[in-house]
């Protein structure tokens, strides 16, 4: 049980750009570094654990490590996508309760905007061998969830249009955000058809910067002047096509978020604040549900009418206006989860979107492909 | 990216590709617990044997979702197929006007040839 072996995050940092033509993808990830680490109070030469998704050219983490120069004793780079770093502060919090390091530094950058990625197909991949022909994107897939939802429960378009109103009413308040403008469900359901059923404005941002997390230990954590954010829950789950029986309308959520929930020891209800990984506005309904916060086929519902908007509906989400307005930094926005849920448990959020009372909040990743085959981690943090 | 490379490096998948190629849809089915899979593969992901043989399918199903990528110059359809009977494919739905689709469509299995490789199996309305 994390609980009674307790790490903190005493550290977070965002990176503010959205773009970076003249960086490279190694000087963001040591920006991020060196920002949540002051962000702790704690230098460089404390972090004795590193974690991050190989996003890293060259030699990957190897050659991270060399770049920023530390002296590490514990390392993990799994990679299972855009949910990785949630992971990885989960595997930092086990290592630190077992003793494998006292300071845990979690990065994630990249640069898909200045240098849009150049996807070369691994062969040996044995799925990609069925998948290669058929010319799909990511976005075609992620479309099949959502038409397969429409069909077993009569989710609208507008219903998940609703989920993008929530983040811009939220991203309005973000100065970095990449977009601003509040919009209305008609104005979702206005935008290009991409991969019909989903539109434009049901899709993330494409964006460069990263994020950096640090988890430490008890005594190290009450000896910095920071607000504690304790991880008290952490899940993680893998979901395939199952050898031929798919399943579209449910995720990996299903099994990390109930790991994560019986570690806390808390409910769904509990939860103040909730940071939903929002690739696609179908990726957020399907987690929503997934994780109890409603019940299955009725995530249309629960989001309908502002109920994730901060200050109006019942469960607050993604108050820096998460992927779908403000960044989604290495097409992989997972860091970015954790750190708006520790500005909202410190009450560091924007006035306009901080919950008041914020001591319970939830993080939730989802990796690689949801339809076809993906990760999940979900994270619960109290505010000590 | 040369489509072959796929195929040579799954030489567990090369019957699947002999038979496409004569115009066959062929499933693997093991022997041990007597279920197919899709995507093929040299074990059974329901119970690990390798004791697999190739059925041959009459490659009829329906449509269990599907999406219209409308992006580009011509619109295509990505869907999963919910073969009768069999497991559920990850395929395009061809040679149909997308705004005729729907879910629960009978189709059927149509060999195509791919720009990256051998002869695919796509599927058309029935």
């Amino acid at each position: 049980m994390i609980r009674d072996e307790q790490a903190y995050i005493v550290g977070a940092y965002e990176h503010p750009t959205r773009k970076a033509p003249d960086k490279s993808v190694v000087q963001l990830h040591a920006e991020c570094a060196a920002g949540a680490l002051a962000d702790a109070g704690l230098t460089k030469d404390d972090v004795d654990g590193y974690f991050s998704a190989g996003d890293e050219p060259g030699f990957r983490p190897v050659s991270m490590v060399d770049y920023l120069n530390l002296k590490v004793r514990h390392c993990d780079f799994t990679d299972i996508g855009g949910s990785a770093p949630l992971q990885h502060i989960s595997h930092a919090a086990q290592a630190i309760a077992a003793g494998k390091c006292k300071v845990a530094l979690v990065t994630l950058a990249g640069r898909p905007r200045s240098a849009p990625i150049n996807f070369h197909p691994d062969v040996t991949q044995p799925d990609l061998l069925w998948e290669r022909p058929l010319r799909q994107s990511l976005l075609d897939i992620y479309a099949l969830c959502a038409r397969r939802h429409m069909h077993e429960y009569g989710t609208t378009s507008e219903q998940l249009a609703w989920i993008k109103v929530a983040a811009s009413h939220h991203a309005q308040h973000n100065p970095h955000a990449m977009l601003r403008k509040v919009v209305t469900t008609q104005d979702v359901l206005a935008s290009p058809m991409v991969s019909d059923p989903l539109h434009r404005l049901d899709c993330c941002v494409i964006s460069d910067g990263g994020g950096a997390v640090v988890v430490t230990r008890p005594e190290i954590a009450k000896s910095l002047n920071r607000p504690r954010v304790k991880v008290i829950g952490a899940g993680e789950g893998i979901q395939g096509q199952s050898a031929g029986g798919v399943e579209l309308t449910a995720s990996a959520a299903r099994q990390s978020g109930a790991i994560a929930f019986a570690e806390a020891g808390v409910n769904p209800d509990d939860i103040r604040y909730a940071s939903i990984y929002d690739s696609f506005t179908i990726t957020v309904l399907i987690a929503l549900e997934d994780l109890g916060f409603c019940e299955k086929g009725q995530g249309g519902r629960f989001v309908a009418d502002g109920n994730l908007i901060s200050g109006v509906g019942r469960l607050p989400f993604n108050t820096d206006g998460g992927g779908l307005c403000s960044n989604h930094p290495a097409m992989r926005g997972g860091i970015t989860k954790v750190i708006e849920a520790v500005r909202q448990l410190r009450g560091e959020a924007h006035p306009a979107v901080q919950v008041k009372d914020c001591a319970l909040a939830l993080a939730h990743g989802t990796g690689w492909l949801m339809g076809t085959r993906h990760s999940s981690a979900t994270l619960i943090m109290e505010r000590e | 990216m040369n489509g072959t490379d796929f195929i040579a490096h799954s030489p567990e998948t090369k019957p699947f590709w002999d038979a496409a190629a004569r115009g066959r849809f062929v499933l693997p089915r093991c022997r041990q617990c007597d279920r197919t899979h899709w995507y093929p593969r040299g074990i059974c992901p329901h119970c690990l044997s390798k004791a697999l043989d190739w059925q041959e399918s009459p490659g009829e199903g329906e449509i269990h979702s599907f999406s219209v990528n409308r992006m580009g110059d011509q619109p295509y359809v990505l869907a999963y197929v919910a073969l009768t009977k069999g497991p559920i494919m990850l395929t395009n739905i061809v040679d149909a006007d997308p705004d005729t689709l729907s879910i629960g469509a009978k189709v059927k299995v149509v060999f195509k040839p791919s720009p990256e490789q051998a002869p695919v199996p796509l599927f058309v309305l029935r």
